[in-house]
């Protein structure tokens, strides 16, 4: 495999990875973790320097756990 | 929907994309997964363009509460694994939230203040400049990081660290860029603060300017709401003002009250509440009017009595000039008599017109009153006639005693008092005074 093959292959990878996070699922790779899609609700944040309050929109957020086994390995 | 996908599934998808071999992409994803842990295990960070970054973060020590015993417990440092999804990751899964922004909440009255910061900066040329400054700080903290980081790919994008050698050559690009940005996000907050700073300097005189009450046209419209707000607490103090001075002279209330019509005429009336406080300003105008007019009122029949007094003074001299038969001292005491009879004249007055007495309509003034009826007939005084026989008592005139009062305490009848008067050769302004011996005649009902 050329790193020109390697690089198109990536590519590849991000889209599936991308196209399947939109619709919601979620990607389990043993020995690593979970590439997943978290719903953020709406929530009131506050400057703290003005004070002043924004009402932040509910938002799907890209979130990633790692496995255990990953995680023991940089503990 | 939300379903479970696997290392098969995603290497069977890969395929289809990219065109491979099940068993190549199946290949390919376990290379992938296991050079990103390698790269995390050595370097402690791998980016991958369009997904986002994996980074191994160093937890510091800290010190916690065992929930159950109340024991402090010491959490050591560890590393922990972390994941910042790319921007593009993040617009793609956030897409049907895509249209909703932050919204600035507006607050009720409380915060008000802090919109009137706000809205003076606008107005204010010098702090207009570092206006968006308090407003960017959210974002930048938020977005920057993410931004810097997106650009950042875009340098090392042809290389992305999928195999070892090109990921240890990228990593001092990223490093670097990572170092990068963080430097430029403590510039600039440090720059944030700095024009905050000079923003907290340049609002306060504003807003010193705004609470003298300047309503420029200048003004933006939350200032112009603002100082709409405060004309009426103004006018409230000018009227509590106009209250006061009403209550100490009542010739102030006639100057001070078209005051109050005028600032209500003058006064813009654009909200509801406004309408409302100007309906109790009209109120409290109306009310202010209505005790001045009587306060004048008042005033001006002191004055009248005043005048007659001293008319009835100068009379009774001329009759104790004529007589010669009483004292001098008698003078001050019919006036002090007479003014002690005028309070309590407009009683007298009230009975007398529900009597019916055609006198009831006279000036307030007990003597003058007095005089008048005794020239017509002294009988004028109740419709039955009375001849004198004798007398009861002798009655020696204490202090605040009127013929009237005498009258009332022998007969049960103050309009009886001319005959006392009659009895006892007193003549026009039938001035008594204390100490004076009156006769106190019987009366029979003449038939």
């Amino acid at each position: 495999m050329t790193p020109a093959e390697t690089a198109t292959n990536v590519d590849a990878f991000v889209n599936v990875v991308t196209e399947r996070l939109k619709e919601g699922d979620q990607i389990n790779i043993s020995g690593f973790g979970v590439i997943e899609t978290k719903m953020k609700k709406e929530r009131v944040s506050v400057n703290p320097k003005t004070g002043q309050r924004f009402l932040v929109p509910p938002k799907i957020q890209p979130a990633f756990r790692p496995s255990n086994k990953l995680k023991d390995k940089f503990k | 929907m939300s379903e479970k996908l696997n290392h098969s599934d995603i290497s069977a998808l890969l395929a289809k994309e990219a065109g491979l071999s099940v068993a190549k992409a199946d290949f390919f994803t376990k290379a992938l997964f296991d050079i990103i842990i390698e790269g995390l295990e050595q370097d402690g960070i791998v980016k991958i363009n369009g997904l986002g970054t994996f980074k191994v973060t160093d937890v510091a020590d800290r010190s916690s509460v065992n929930v159950n015993t109340g024991e402090k417990i010491e959490i050591k440092g560890h590393r922990k694994l972390t994941f910042v999804p790319a921007e593009s990751l993040k617009e793609c899964v956030n897409r049907p939230f895509a249209m909703f922004e932050p919204v600035e909440i507006d607050d009720n009255y409380q915060d008000e203040s802090d919109d009137e910061a706000n809205g003076s900066d606008a107005v204010s040329e010098e702090s207009s400049e570092n206006m968006p400054a308090p407003f960017n700080a959210a974002e930048i903290e938020e977005e920057m990081p993410l931004e810097d980081e997106c650009n950042g790919h875009d340098e090392p994008k042809a290389a992305i660290p999928i195999e070892e050698e090109q990921a240890r050559d990228e990593d001092d690009n990223v490093v670097s860029n990572v170092a990068g940005p963080i430097a430029s996000e403590e510039e600039l907050r440090v720059e944030v603060e700095e024009e905050e700073e000079e923003d907290t300097a340049a609002v306060e005189p504003t807003l010193d300017e705004t609470t003298d009450g300047v309503a420029m046209g200048d003004y933006s419209d939350d200032v112009t709401e603002e100082t709409r707000d405060e004309e009426p607490v103004n006018e409230e103090r000018a009227g509590s003002d106009n209250i006061k001075e009403n209550s100490q002279t009542s010739e102030n209330t006639a100057t001070a009250q078209p005051d109050d019509a005028t600032e209500n005429d003058a006064a813009p009336v654009k909200k509801r509440n406004n309408i409302w406080r100007f309906a109790i300003y009209f109120i409290i105008g109306a009310v202010c009017g209505f005790v001045a007019i009587k306060m004048m009122g008042r005033n001006h029949a002191s004055d009248e009595t005043s005048e007659e007094i001293a008319v009835n003074i100068v009379s009774s001299q001329e009759v104790i000039a004529e007589t010669k038969n009483e004292p001098a001292v008698i003078i001050e005491d019919s006036v002090a008599s007479a003014t002690t009879a005028e309070p309590a004249t407009p009683i007298e007055e009230i009975k007398a017109s529900n009597e019916g007495e055609d006198y009831a309509a006279y000036s307030f003034i007990l003597v003058d009153e007095l005089a008048a009826r005794s020239d017509r007939d002294i009988t004028d005084a109740d419709t039955t006639l009375y001849v004198t026989e004798g007398d009861i008592a002798v009655h020696v005139v204490a202090e605040d005693e009127r013929l009237a009062k005498i009258a009332y305490d022998y007969y049960g009848s103050r309009k009886l008092w001319p005959y006392i008067a009659k009895h006892n050769n007193l003549k026009k302004p039938y001035g008594i005074a204390v100490g004076m011996e009156l006769s106190i005649p019987r009366l029979q009902p003449k038939k």
